[in-house]
């Protein structure tokens, strides 16, 4: 049985591996942006830029292994810059604040968790991603750090300030 | 309760509903070409009144909702479009493991057990860079203490591969599997107190996180049969191979699926049966797997004179052609098979295939090959019988597809080492993509 095997041409293995990236991947990537963005179809935007992005530069990207670790950075960044657009229109239209979660969402979750996903969003975007990436994605600081691209101590203390802020945000809601 | 763990439970609550999101979507055009029109108007999505978007989405999710009520079947989990072969493989040999680029040919690593252990089954992220590695913990039978371990390779750099053990702690029982989800994140543990097919022994299904190695959730049952387990695509559900047992021997392979998300408990009420393969005598699925979107089944056929004739030990070398090995699939809406991904068609002996790894829909399928061809000769000689007056097994592992199969640069001492087992020793777990 002697069969030869055909070769890849060099778009086609990045296709390839962005493909597997987003079956293995994009699923938990959008479920960390709609933590971080309030909707899902935004949250979708972000994650399929960032694929866009990684396949894109793939040639460049010298070790395929840190892929995840870049898509991950980028749909964090994605992620702040909604919130940059938001603020923004929010600041020429007098639009809410923070986005509400989908109706649907809020009719499936109990008041509890509405309450502090809630406040969550409320939260700067920063104190917010210490915060999600700590006990949503259970990463050390380390790791945090690395997808935040900031300092250890930027995480500790970004999460301090956000779980402060979450207390007193949820104690005033209880009143 | 902490904010912390209100945090946990609140974030993860909201992420459970998130279950089906849209295909990737990349230009025809090379990467190096700039796509700005698309990416513009991909942000100009972003300033869509709030309202509008907000009405999309409770649109989408009723939609989500409704359709996974209801339904017997796996709801369907979204492929990536293109087929996308994965160029890195790890396979049992000499009680480690080995690590190759399928592409090149050329070995990446060459992983040798922790002393004392030796590995025994393998599986794989959808990553092709990320493995977990069963390892029995001495060999005295029926002593089956396993310790699994995570393999994380890095082609092409000084340290090219990493294995960490996992912190779950040594899993005792009968022929424990692992399975690695999709994702990465997850080991579904599926282990039993007796082996083989022996009815009313307990086993256990365990849930554990791969980062912390915390137990999440365990399911129980006394049903025998339970053999191993996949992952869907979605890294949300668990199907489990279960072969029927009727007068000692399997007579269907049937899959089960189970939500992992749940609290744990009943295996049987939790989970629900939604394919069924009967066994005839002459045409045998030894390895079946489900592919990654739930809605096919992948047979791996095979052949041998147990099933081509009546009076052991003739061999019927011309019936290979017809009903010889091959990798099938099957659809599981219908329970028929719907596409011969590959049949081998010349003589032989003896012949198995045994699907290692699927695309999301089944049209690709990696597979290993092995022929025996047998000595037309002796045509009363069995191969099993007479094994070592026979020609040495040929093996190939390749990808099976639109009646065709294309060899991949395998190591040639693994093949070696498969080319002299029968199938019934080839199973999925000796090889991972």
């Amino acid at each position: 049985m002697d069969i030869p095997t055909e070769a890849f041409p060099a778009s086609l293995e990045a296709r390839a591996h962005v493909s597997a990236l987003y079956q293995a991947h994009a699923l938990a990537l959008v479920k960390l942006a709609v933590l971080m963005t309030g909707d899902q179809p935004t949250a979708e935007d972000v994650v399929q830029d960032a694929f866009l992005g990684l396949y894109r530069h793939w040639p460049s990207l010298h070790d395929s292994g840190k892929a995840l670790g870049y898509l991950r950075s980028s749909v964090l960044n994605g992620c702040r810059s909604v919130h940059r657009i938001r603020f923004r229109h929010q600041a020429v239209t007098l639009d809410p604040p923070a986005p509400a979660d989908s109706a649907e969402a809020e009719a499936l979750l109990g008041e509890a968790h509405r309450e502090v996903l809630a406040a969550l969003r409320r939260l700067p975007p920063r104190q917010r991603e210490a915060v999600v990436l700590r006990y949503y994605l259970d990463m050390t600081e380390d790791q945090a750090g690395q997808a935040m691209g900031v300092t250890r101590g930027t995480v500790k203390s970004a999460t301090s300030r956000g779980l402060a802020a979450l207390a007193r945000l949820l104690k005033e809601d209880a009143r | 309760m902490s904010i912390e763990d209100r945090v946990r439970a609140a974030t993860r609550a909201r992420t459970d509903l998130v279950r089906d999101i849209r295909p990737l979507e990349l230009p025809d055009d090379l990467p190096d070409r700039a796509v700005g029109r698309q990416g513009g108007r991909r942000r100009q999505d972003w300033l869509i009144p709030l309202t509008a978007a907000a009405a999309i989405v409770a649109v989408a999710l009723t939609l989500v909702i409704v359709r996974q009520v209801g339904t017997t079947h796996p709801a369907p989990v979204t492929p990536a479009r293109s087929a996308a072969i994965p160029r890195y493989y790890a396979a049992l040999f000499n009680d480690g493991v080995i690590v190759g680029d399928d592409r090149t040919g050329k070995q990446v690593a060459d992983v040798a057990p922790p002393t004392g252990e030796h590995f025994t089954y393998l599986t794989g992220a959808a990553d092709d860079r990320t493995f977990v590695v069963t390892a029995l913990v001495g060999r005295l039978q029926p002593s089956r203490l396993v310790d699994f371990y995570l393999l994380r390779i890095t082609p092409g750099t000084a340290h090219p591969y990493q294995l960490t053990k996992l912190n779950i702690g040594s899993v005792n029982g009968a022929d424990p599997v692992g399975s690695l989800s999709p994702d990465g994140r997850e080991l579904a543990v599926l282990s039993s107190a007796a082996t083989g097919l022996q009815a009313q022994a307990p086993a256990w299904l365990r849930i554990y996180s791969v980062a912390t190695g915390a137990l999440l959730r365990t399911w129980t049952t006394t049903k025998a049969g339970l053999l191993s387990l996949s992952w869907l695509a979605d890294s949300r559900r668990v199907v489990l191979n279960e072969g029927i047992i009727h007068g000692g021997g399997i007579t269907d392979w049937s899959e089960r699926v189970l939500e992992v998300a749940g609290p744990g408990g009943d295996l049987l009420a939790d989970s629900h049966v939604f394919f069924t393969i009967p066994l005839p005598d002459h045409d045998p699925c030894y390895t079946v797997r489900v592919t990654p979107d739930g809605q096919s089944v992948i047979c791996g056929r095979q052949y041998n004179e147990d099933v081509t004739s009546p009076i052991a030990g003739a061999v019927k070398f011309t019936e290979c052609a017809k009903i010889g090995p091959a990798f099938i699939a099957y659809s599981v809406r219908t329970g028929k098979p719907v596409r011969v991904l590959y049949q081998y068609r010349g003589s032989c002996a003896q012949g198995w295939a045994t699907p290692v790894w699927s695309d999301p829909s089944g049209q690709h399928v990696i597979g290993i090959l092995g022929i025996n061809p047998g000595d037309p000769s002796k045509p009363n000689a069995s191969p099993l019988s007479n094994a070592s007056s026979l020609p040495a097994v040929g093996a190939k592992v390749g990808v099976a597809a639109g009646g065709t199969f294309t060899a991949l640069r395998v190591s040639e001492k693994f093949l070696k080492s498969v080319g002299g087992s029968t199938g019934f020793l080839v199973g999925p777990g000796i090889m991972a993509f």
